[in-house]
């Protein structure tokens, strides 16, 4: 399946082995793209866009200096707080609705209305709920991030091959068994599917909350530069973001090998 | 359940390292019957509102308007000629922004697929355009267009065209390359294997980046008009919100969801019709 996923519809596209390992990386695209940027900036002189150099000048300043730190650690804390509420609430949510046909018939509408409604227009329900405090924000970033891991681990139960069942059931195993042995094992690679897709709604709705109810951490950043027409600061400060969503993903990619390692390549699906 | 997973496996090929986990709900699906399938959900809608009222009457606020307060709202919102009005506003610039990320990114997406040279050079980014909030490029819009139509089209664009992108992209990778080869050894052009290959097989993976684009588009369209141009729906919401009327405010917050559930099932409707000669997994 893999083989067949990289190699399908790609022509065979040979311009000597060093150059094609460079471009595969990637590297070679975010070369070519800094330079374009650099110099449309350079020449453009837009406020919008400013010159690579100038913003990873910025970023180092904001790094070095610790200006970005007390931002950084607040929005983190929102983040870890609510991205944990959705693991628990949606992985338990999700195990019942796969394994309760009369829970899933009461939720699933819900939930997949829930999923793609847009989140933030929640946001207002929150504020008149908890204020400006911190709790509004870490509920926004759950509706960004519990459904999905909910929608994915209910599919995932539900997937669990009959056979699997079948099997356990000819060795006389009880239903608990069944469930941890069989069940669960079996259902992890897609329930981290459905993590991996959270995370990053689970950053995106930090940024919103911050940016829209509480003016606090790197949304608060991004606000403030905005009034000053600073786009230095507000591209700086998105990377920032893109580096921890993309650090957050590749952590639970690794727990996720470690956890569905022992499968074979198959059942993994990678 | 169909949607999330397939927009789990439309941002899995990006090109991250779990590319497109299928799977097949169908090997264990739970049936239920025909009646259960309404008084089930009704229930849930009861005791919903069962919690809300109750909590609602405890809380005592006046910011949190009970279900039934919230219900006669809705009832008198939808006999409003402002909400009409605010719709249309918000849905121009939906209907704009969404037509050119469609005519864009399909393209793009397409060629990306085939095309390995130029993939190479733009994966990283669509990696990246996939991950960045896009409400925080809100400040560089405003630097850029300002804060009129242009900016709420732009969003709406930069909402949906990446994922549109992602998934084309997809649908052409993912074209059984004995297909191809078949092809080719009958002789067909590049020109050909479009026509009668590429195109054709892509298009379920299409759908659901125009789905999932779609229910992008509205995430867009409400976002800059909560964040940045008061107008339309965002306008209404921000009012609601300013002159105390939460019964009002929690109405408009439905209307929205609705709009973006019947929106979304229409796109439905419109993939089955578009590929019915493709198996509804594949979709």
């Amino acid at each position: 399946m893999t083989a067949i996923r990289l190699r399908a519809g790609g022509r065979p596209w040979r311009p000597g082995a060093w150059a094609g390992s460079v471009i595969k990386t990637g590297g070679f695209g975010l070369v070519i793209g800094l330079i374009v940027w650099e110099t449309l900036g350079q020449t453009l002189r837009y406020t919008f866009l400013p010159p690579a150099s100038r913003v990873a000048g910025r970023l180092v300043d904001l790094v070095t200096s610790g200006q970005i730190l007390p931002a950084l650690a607040t929005s983190l804390t929102n983040l870890a707080l609510g991205f944990a509420i959705s693991l628990g609430f949606g992985i338990a949510i999700g195990l019942g609705m796969g394994v309760s046909r009369r829970l899933a018939a009461s939720l699933d509408p819900y939930v997949n209305a829930l999923l793609t409604a847009p989140s933030l227009v929640f946001a207002p329900i929150f504020f008149s709920i908890w204020g400006l405090g911190r709790q509004s924000i870490v509920a926004l970033i759950v509706t960004y991030s519990v459904f999905v891991v909910i929608v994915n681990t209910s599919a995932a139960v539900r997937a669990v091959s009959s056979d699997l069942h079948e099997m356990a059931r000819s060795f006389d195993t009880s239903a608990a068994q069944t469930f941890r042995w069989v069940t669960l094992p079996a259902a992890t690679p897609l329930i981290f599917t459905g993590i991996r897709v959270a995370a990053a709604r689970a950053v995106k709705g930090m940024i919103n909350g911050e940016m829209f109810i509480a003016l606090i951490g790197l949304g608060k950043m991004i606000q403030d530069a905005q009034h000053q027409l600073d786009a230095t600061t507000v591209i700086a400060v998105l990377s920032i973001v893109v580096a921890v969503a993309l650090l957050l993903i590749t952590a639970i990619d690794r727990i996720d090998m470690r956890l569905n390692g022992w499968l074979p390549r198959t059942e993994r699906g990678t | 359940m169909k949607s999330a997973a397939s927009e789990a496996t439309s941002l899995d090929s990006s090109g991250r390292s779990g590319a497109g986990r299928s799977f097949r709900p169908q090997s264990r699906r739970l049936s239920v019957p025909r009646a259960d399938a309404v008084l089930y959900p009704l229930a849930t809608l009861v005791v919903i509102a069962v919690v809300w009222e109750v909590g609602a009457v405890a809380a005592d606020s006046l910011l949190i308007p009970t279900f039934t307060e919230t219900v006669t709202a809705l009832g008198a919102l939808i006999f409003n000629p402002r909400l009409w009005e605010a719709l249309a506003i918000s849905n121009q610039a939906l209907i704009v922004g969404f037509t050119i990320a469609l005519f864009v990114g399909i393209p793009l997406g397409l060629a990306l697929g085939r095309y390995r040279g130029l993939a190479a050079v733009a994966n990283p980014y669509l990696t990246i355009l996939l991950t960045v909030p896009m409400a925080g490029m809100i400040p560089l819009l405003v630097m850029s267009v300002g804060i009129g139509f242009e900016a709420r089209v732009l969003m709406v664009f930069l909402f949906t065209v990446i994922v549109v992108i992602v998934n084309a992209r997809a649908g052409v990778r993912e074209v059984d390359p004995a297909l191809i080869e078949m092809a080719r050894s009958f002789g067909s052009g590049e020109l050909q294997l479009w026509r009668q290959i590429l195109l054709p097989a892509s298009v379920p993976a299409v759908m659901v980046g125009v789905r999932l684009g779609l229910s992008h588009a509205v995430t867009g369209m409400v976002i800059v008009e909560l964040l940045l141009v008061a107008a339309g729906i965002g306008h209404l919401i921000l009012e609601y919100q300013a002159f105390l009327q939460p019964g009002s405010l929690y109405a408009t917050v439905v209307v929205v969801v609705l709009e973006a559930l019947v929106l979304i099932s229409a796109a439905n409707r419109l993939a089955q019709r578009a590929a019915p000669w493709l198996e509804p997994a594949t979709r």
